[in-house]
Parts: structure tokens; sequence; C-alpha cells
């Protein structure tokens, strides 16, 4: 008498178990579809994290009023890595009053972020989210991904991953907020 | 099996053996549909046929010298011929390059070049043991592999077709293959899936001097599916089923006696995972492949390695593999004249019963878009390790492989 | 055990992978790294299959899709 008991204890704790597993595989589908990444028209998440490059801390309100292009990179990334030198010529092609660019690394070593930079010859600095919190925020859809947002801090354009030609997209699409 | 009070007709080969005569190489595609396994290899062992294109191309040589261990030089195991086995030479080429926003092409090619002595045949005596009959002298033989793929990506997912050839004088052989790789889940389940077809035809060189087919051909079709899921920030899985089919003349044509079905279908679910070790930056792999035929073939293979870095710029990987087998329904230790040539029956060493442990280990430096690697293999049979009653082949291989290669990112 | 428990075993096992929590895009770091892939050497797992493949009557296995840094 006892051992079927035990089979029928078994055996409910066997369904309770392939239940709880169908159960948090639903539940993993729909919380991964409830936090949905930052879309075009949304405020963007303000943030204030540390800047790779020196001991300050920057956070996005402080470029208010211009437009900004937000690109969240990492070392370990191949098309991050192909992006950066067209982002520093960019970089370096925008007019400093009305626009830039803020790059956010979310490695989780600093230095090996540094140590890329140098490497792919940034001429740009980079912020540093190692604990994935900005990244989290944004809810990144994948990597790379770079926001565009207009001077009153509304997501205008979002690009994910980067082929060459993306930078031209970008430099378009921001001049085109100037005269907003 | 041998036994049972049958005449066993030992066969003498008096003709000298002429080079580039026989091809018993083991890295080439004697075997049925050998060059098949190369695509299948080769197709899926891209690195780039992930769904994202490679952002750098890739360029690899690798040099790497095979050497197989003498068969026991006594007249109780070789009745006749040479006992000293194979040595192989091959050099690889490999070539990765992206194409504009959205293609990749690779291109692959291998030259191998051989020399020495596989057995012909076998006798066996009631008490089940086993003489060889070895090929007479030392056999220079070479053979080419040219192979490409062209991958196309799309957002989340990516196909490839890849088609190939060998070369050499007893053997061609050309392939096809198609791939196709989906992600899903936030690109933490990747579903790939692996078509592939593979002609060969075998022309034996002495063919009227030994009463040997001038000519014959077969073809190999091939369909697997695999499944990978990213288990947590350091952790993969990967499970996976491939069916393949062989038809047409799937015996060893140089074998003295070898007789084998039209066709072979063959079956293996394999299952792998990666784990990564952040504080201890090494990394465990470790692959089990069940694997079934209809020549009632079972095999287990088992590999495990570690992967350690040393600093920033080297690397170890040691690794080890078990592998056991069963024999084939039809496998004679010793060859059956009396038998018919309708009957299937091969003393083929790879058809019998036998275990082996592989040990090895890799070295890598790299420095900037350069990674230089060395890597060693041993290779030991065990006959009395297979699965089931072991067959008692004498012929069993042991070798040992050294590479050395060079690899750049540009 | 019999073949229906091991379908269920099977079925259970694919659900559990299913239900793992994903990993987010900015945490594959470790997952990118070249050990992290099933072939990080494609050379030397063609050449070592081919003289497996010689050796040995069984054949064939896993494919290489699967994990890594998952950018776009």
């Amino acid at each position: 008498m006892s051992t079927s008991i035990e089979v029928r204890t078994k055996k409910r704790i066997g369904e309770g178990w392939l239940l709880g597993k169908m159960v948090a595989f639903l539940a993993g589908a729909l919380m991964s579809a409830s936090v949905l990444a930052v879309e075009i028209g949304e405020t963007a998440p303000s943030f204030t994290i540390e800047s790779l490059n020196s001991d300050e801390t920057v956070s996005l309100g402080d470029f208010k009023g211009k437009v900004v292009i937000l690109d969240f990179w990492a070392s370990w990334c191949g098309p991050c890595l192909v992006a950066m030198p067209k982002l520093s010529a960019l970089s370096d092609a925008l007019p400093k009053e009305r626009a830039a660019l803020v790059a956010v690394s979310v490695d989780t070593n600093p230095k090996r972020a540094l140590r890329f930079m140098k490497k792919m010859g940034a001429t740009y600095d980079s912020l540093i989210d190692p604990s994935g919190e900005v990244a989290a925020m944004y809810n990144l859809p994948g990597m790379p991904t770079t926001f565009v947002i207009d001077q009153d801090g509304k997501v205008a354009a979002r690009l994910v991953g980067f082929k060459p030609g993306d930078e031209a997209e970008l430099e378009r699409e921001v001049a085109s907020l100037y005269d907003k | 099996m041998a036994g049972s009070g049958q005449q066993v007709v030992v066969v003498g080969v008096t003709k000298k053996v002429s080079p580039h005569r026989q091809s018993r190489n083991p890295v080439k595609p004697k075997r049925p549909g050998q060059a098949l396994l190369s695509l299948s290899a080769a197709a899926m062992a891209l690195p780039a046929f992930a769904v994202n294109q490679p952002t750098e191309t890739e360029v690899a040589v690798k040099s790497s010298y095979y050497e197989e261990d003498p068969i026991r030089a006594s007249e109780e195991v070789v009745v006749f011929g040479d006992p000293e086995r194979y040595t192989i030479k091959v050099n690889q080429f490999y070539l990765l390059k992206p194409i504009g926003a959205n293609w990749s092409l690779t291109f692959d090619y291998a030259n191998e070049s051989m020399s020495g002595a596989s057995p012909w045949g076998a006798v066996a005596d009631d008490e089940g043991n086993q003489q060889l009959i070895m090929s007479g002298a030392s056999i220079d033989d070479s053979r080419n592999k040219v192979e490409g793929t062209v991958t196309r990506y799309l957002p989340e997912s990516a196909w490839s077709v890849t088609l190939g050839g060998s070369r050499e004088h007893d053997y061609r052989s050309d392939y096809l293959g198609l791939a196709w790789i989906q992600e899903y889940n936030l690109k933490n389940t990747t579903l790939a899936i692996d078509a592939s077809y593979a002609s060969d035809e075998l022309t034996p060189t002495d063919a009227s001097d030994f009463g040997r087919i001038e000519q014959a051909d077969k073809t190999s079709r091939s369909l697997a599916i695999s499944i990978s899921q990213i288990l947590s920030r350091s952790q993969v899985a990967q499970v996976g089923y491939g069916v393949t089919k062989r038809s047409g003349f799937l015996a060893d044509p140089y074998k003295l006696r070898d007789v084998r079905p039209d066709q072979r279908l063959e079956h293996r679910v394999s299952l792998g995972y990666l784990q990564y070790f952040e504080p201890w930056g090494a990394r465990l792999k470790a692959e089990y492949r069940y694997f079934w035929d209809s020549f009632d073939i079972k095999a287990h293979t088992t590999s495990v390695s570690l992967f350690k870095s040393l600093g920033q710029d080297w690397d170890v990987e040691p690794r080890l593999r078990w592998y056991e087998q069963s024999e084939a329904s039809f496998f004679a230790l010793g060859d059956r004249y009396d038998l018919p040539l309708t009957v299937a029956q091969s003393s083929d060493a790879r058809l019998s019963s036998f275990g082996a442990w592989s040990t090895g280990f890799s070295i890598n430096y790299t420095r900037d878009v350069m990674k230089v690697g060395l890597s060693y293999d041993r290779y030991v049979s065990e006959p009395s390790a297979g699965i089931g009653s072991p067959s008692g082949h004498r012929a069993l291989m042991r070798y040992e492989l050294l590479s050395l290669g060079v690899r750049f990112r540009l | 055990m019999t073949s229906k428990m091991k379908c269920t075993w099977l079925f259970v096992c694919l659900l559990t992978l299913a239900g793992c929590q994903a990993v987010a895009p900015w945490e594959r770091e470790v997952l990118a790294k070249d050990e992290m892939s099933w072939t990080s050497d494609p050379l030397g797992q063609t050449l070592e299959q081919q003289v497996h493949f010689s050796k040995e009557a069984a054949s064939g296995g896993l494919g290489s899709a699967g994990g890594g840094c998952g950018c776009n």
C-alpha cells in the first residue's frame, strides 16, 4: 500500500514538474515580450554613468537641446569594431553645438574596452556600463544598437546592427533633425 | 566467421606492386562517401556559418603529418606483405571572406600525399586467430580536394550552398550541400538543417590483373538537423540527429574478398555541451554521439576537451576521446572463399568490434591578427574494448597526428 | 524505460531548454569568445573527422551553429 502511495506521489511530482516547466517556458516567452525595446517616438530613458576615458560621470540630460547619437557597443562585438572608424569620422564632422555622439560600452572589463578603442583609432570618448543596467533600460534588441535622439529627448531613429553605409544614414537622420 | 572445418585458401600475390597502384590512404575517399564527410565536416565546421556575417577576412594554412604504427612483423600476424602502415602528409588552405553587406564566400583546398601498405585480406584458424595478407610493397598516392561555399545572411537566418570535389587517380567524388540556419528566442535558440548529396566513382588500378571491378559508382544522401540552445551567459547545449543513405558499390575493391550490401542506412544522435568558467579563463566542451546503421553496427563516441588561457597570448587545449563499436553483421575475421559472391562478407578491420582511445593537445599563440597553433594526437585501438564480443582483428589502428597551422584575421 | 517514457523525457528536456531565461544581446561577452564556438579550428576539425572516418564505421556528428555573440 505504501508503494502505491509513493508511485502516485512520484507521478504527481513528475506531472507537476512538467507543468511547472511549461509554465516557466510560457512565462519566459511572455516576459521577454512584455519588456519591449525603446521604440521610435518614446522618450529615451535617462541615465548617469562613468566615462571610460576620464574620471567624469556623464548624464544623457547633459546633452538636452542637442541631437544625440547614442551608440551601444562592446569589444567582443565584430560589427561594433567595424563601426568604430566610421563613427569616428561621423563624430568629427558633427557640429559640436548642435549634435553629439555618446558611445556606451557594455564590456564588463573597462580596460579591455579602452584597449580596443585605441586599437581601432576611435577619436571619440565612450561611457562604460559594465553591469548592463543602461543596456537593460533600453532593452537593446541586438548588438550594436544605435539610437538617434532629438533635441527634446525623444527617440527619432533606431539602428540595430551595423553595415558599411549605415554611417551615411545616421548622418542624414541627424541632419534632418537640425531644422526641427 | 572462420571455423567449422572450412578450407582456407591463402592467396599469394606474386606480381610486383607498381607505384600509384593502390590508394589505401586512410585520409582519402576510398571508403564510401568519405567525400561526403569532408563536405559535412567543412560545411558544418565553418565558424562563419552563424547567422551573422563575419566582419573579418580569415586565411588559414595547416600542414599535418600522420603516421601509423607498423603491424607486429611476426609470422604469426602477417602471412604476406609489408607490415609497415601508412604515412601521410596533408596540406590545407582555408579562406573566408565577407562579400558586401549580406554575403560571404569560403574556399577550402587540401592536398594529401601518402605512402604505405594496408591489408588486402585475412585468414583465420579454428581458434579465431587471424593472419593478415598485406599489400606487397609501399604505395605512393596523392589526393586533391577543392570546396567552395556561398552564404547569404538575412536578419535572423542564413542559408548556404556548398560545391566540392576530390580527385585521385582511381577515385573521383563530387558533392553538393545546402544548409539553413534560423534563430529564435532573441537569438538564444538556433535551428540548423543540412542536406547533402555526393556522387563517387571508383576506377581501381590493375583491375583486370587482379580480377577487380573496373568501374563502380556510389551515391550518398544525408540530412541532419540540430538545435543549439544558450542555457546561460556561459553555457550552450546542442542536440542533433542525422541520417545518411549510401547506395551503389560500397565494398573495398582492393580487398581480396569483400562483398557488401548495395545499400547502407546510417543514423546518428549527438549531444554537445559548452561551459565557460570565468574565474579560471577555462572552457569545458563535452560531446557524445550514438551511431547505428543497417550493417548492424552500433557505436558510442564520447569526447571531452578543456581549453585554458595562459595569459593574453597563449592557450592550451588538452582533449580525450573514447570510441567503441560493434562488428557488422557480415564481418568475417578470415576471408570466406567457400561463400558465393552474392553473400556479404568482409574482413575489413573497420567493420570489426573494437574500442579506441585518443588523447591529444593543442597549444596556440595569438598576436594581433595572427594565431599559430601546434597540435598532437595519439590514437590507440583496443580490439577487446568494443561493443559485444571482441572480433580479434589484428590490423587495428594506432597512429600519431602532428599539425602546425597559422591563421590570419584581417 | 519504455519508448513512451523516453519520448516524454526528450520533450521535457527540450521544453526545459526553451524555458531557460534568455540571455540578452548585451550579456553575450563570454559566448562571443572563440573557444565558446563548436568549431574554432575548421581545418583541424575537418582533418580529424576525415581521419576518424577512415578508421571507424561511425561518421557524422554535430553541426556548429548556435551560441556566439549574436551580433547583427
